[in-house]
């Protein structure tokens, strides 16, 4: 199982570091193409504000890998270790599966039914741009389901890991 | 109804959900139980809260910062803080403050700013003199103004999210992020007076002179990204994107520190960041849809009006529930909760939106080194190791001048609304 998420963590990471220089790349032509070549693009915006969600939506699985998402950590802090924390950790795990089912149930509805409707810069399908949503669903649910194994073994080891349940309080990034 | 969405994430989110799960699954339960509405509109306001052009601005600004710290900017910068006020009582402290505002010039967020100068004067000052838990006291305190000084990731969610001029926002965050830093340079002062910390040399201009000159092309990033906007060249994004590309070619070509070999880490960091901060943008953009579709921010807005109509009343009562939700999320996250329930409020008692997201960040940026949870304290503690406690000690007088700072900034608007007025 650790080979298949080496292997994903590293597929996510190079994608998403691409686009991200990609994004950059896009942006920083069109300021220049505006003052040296008097023109901007009309598909470079769009396609950079598309990777840049694709971005945050492929990160938002990565994330789970990483540090996880932005959490109040106190209460499972102070529970750790302990049968209400186990309790605790797991309805905290449930909610993320219901977030999780929705991200890729009503994702997936929207990327069946704006097929129709085409961005005015590049042309293509919207599909395949909402398609990231229940795509980013999915990594976040093999993620998600690792949590859940690593909950269940802590608990019956009856010893406390500090990587588990024990995330930055808040992002890195304020 | 009302009552559920609010009660439901606030619980959720304090028991320890992550709190873009709680935002969403509370509006998801809300539009299940109550409302005949389908609850594809979560994922197609989350698709819709993130997919921004004006938002792009916060990777590209976490590019800039991380590339130019990665290409030995920093040191510079502390360089020209230590030249500048070294040698005055407290010299080394108030050098840190100083230092915390330069960055902050070229970074838009607080924790970096922290972790860039942490990691550099920390040592220095235990060498001379100075307690390491002091140090890193002021280091933690000096990260805060990262998010008032222009640029800052902060504005541009409010900016986004109050349809507030960013340009403006970043010209109302000098003064301010000014005033913090000069209170702390005084409390710097005055703890090294009581401490017995002897100055540090003496001034000298031709030092002045010669570390201005080496960090010339860092302390320009700050002219090309507010010049730019100002003069209406670029777009804020656009701005960011020229900062980041800027930020490498100068550590690649000029100061020859970064190298090609560490792009993916920073890249990925800034990655890990904007996801941090974009995908609960979006999620909050999900819980203020059903809000405004409640009529809850109408509603919050008239029961504070009953209560008190004075405008300076609201805000103290807003500097209060900010400091502590402040510990409790990250600024960004805050500020997306929070701007449209209090913005309409704020507008209705004649208080300026520029004003408003001022105080707004200005909170944010003291709740980072608010005990229990400031961000900035974890950090400086990490990057030093001295224990949490001591680091939430040695911050404490800081603490207490920047809450002086925030009442002066919030009783007197025209600090925040000056300088966009002038440039306008």
């Amino acid at each position: 199982m650790e080979i298949i998420f080496k292997a994903l963590r590293k597929t996510l990471y190079g994608i998403s570091v691409v686009a991200m220089l990609v994004m950059l790349a896009i942006i920083f032509m069109q300021v220049i193409t505006r003052y040296v070549f008097g023109f901007s693009l009309e598909w470079s915006e769009e396609l950079a504000r598309f990777l840049f969600v694709w971005v945050v939506f492929l990160g938002s699985a990565l994330i789970m890998g990483e540090d996880g998402h932005l959490a109040v950590e106190l209460l499972p802090r102070l529970l750790k270790g302990t049968v209400p924390g186990f309790a605790l950790n797991l309805f905290i795990n449930v909610c993320g599966y219901v977030f999780i089912f929705l991200l890729i149930t009503q994702g997936w509805k929207m990327t069946e039914t704006m097929t129709f409707q085409t961005s005015p810069g590049l042309g293509i399908s919207m599909s395949y741009v909402y398609m990231i949503m229940p795509l980013s669903g999915l990594l976040m649910l093999m993620y998600h389901i690792k949590d859940t194994i690593n909950i269940f073994r802590l608990f019956v080891q009856g010893r406390t890991d500090p990587k588990v349940g024990d995330h930055q309080p808040m992002g890195s990034t304020d | 109804m009302e009552t559920i969405l609010i009660l439901s994430f606030v619980a959720m989110a304090l028991i320890g959900v992550p709190v873009a799960y709680a935002l969403a699954l509370s509006v998801s339960f809300v539009l299940f139980e109550f409302m005949d509405l389908p609850q594809v509109l979560i994922v197609n306001n989350l698709f819709s809260g993130i997919d921004s052009f004006s938002f792009m601005a916060v990777p590209f600004f976490m590019l800039a910062g991380a590339f130019m710290s990665a290409g030995g900017v920093t040191s510079r910068l502390v360089n020209v803080a230590q030249a500048m006020v070294g040698s005055f009582t407290g010299g080394l402290a108030q050098a840190v403050a100083v230092a915390g505002m330069f960055f902050a010039a070229i970074s838009g967020s607080s924790a970096a700013t922290t972790a860039a100068i942490g990691s550099t004067m920390v040592n220095e000052m235990e060498q001379k003199g100075y307690k390491r838990e002091m140090a890193t006291g002021i280091v933690a305190a000096a990260g805060t103004v990262g998010i008032v000084i222009p640029p800052s990731i902060t504005f541009v969610v409010y900016g986004v999210i109050a349809n507030v001029s960013i340009g403006d926002l970043f010209m109302a965050g000098v003064l301010p992020g000014l005033l913090m830093g000069g209170v702390m340079c005084g409390m710097g002062w005055y703890l090294a007076k009581k401490g017995q910390i002897p100055p540090d040399g003496s001034f000298s201009c031709k030092r002045l002179a010669i570390t201005i000159k080496d960090a010339f092309w860092a302390l320009l990033t700050p002219v090309i990204i507010i010049g730019g906007i100002y003069s209406g060249m670029f777009t804020p994004t656009e701005a960011a994107a020229v900062a980041a590309v800027y930020g490498i070619v100068v550590g690649l070509f000029i100061y020859r520190e970064l190298k090609i070999k560490d792009f993916p880490e920073i890249v990925f960091k800034a990655v890990i960041g904007t996801t941090l901060i974009m995908f609960l943008v979006g999620a909050a953009k999900v819980f203020g849809w059903l809000m405004t579709n409640l009529q809850i921010p109408h509603m919050i807005g008239e029961a504070v009006t009953h209560v008190t109509s004075s405008g300076i009343v609201f805000l103290l009562i807003m500097n209060v529930l900010l400091l502590v939700l402040g510990t409790l999320v990250n600024a960004s996250a805050a500020v997306v909760i929070l701007t449209p329930i209090f913005l309409p409020v704020a507008t209705s008692m004649g208080i300026d939106p520029i004003h408003f997201g001022v105080i707004m960040v200005v909170n944010l940026a003291i709740g980072c080194i608010t005990p229990p949870v400031g961000l900035d304290l974890f950090v400086a503690s990490a990057i030093t190791k001295v224990p949490l406690e001591k680091v939430m000690r040695s911050t404490m007088p800081y603490l207490l001048s920047l809450i002086c700072a925030l009442l002066v900034i919030t009783m007197v608007p025209a600090i925040s609304t000056t300088l966009p007025n002038l440039f306008k």
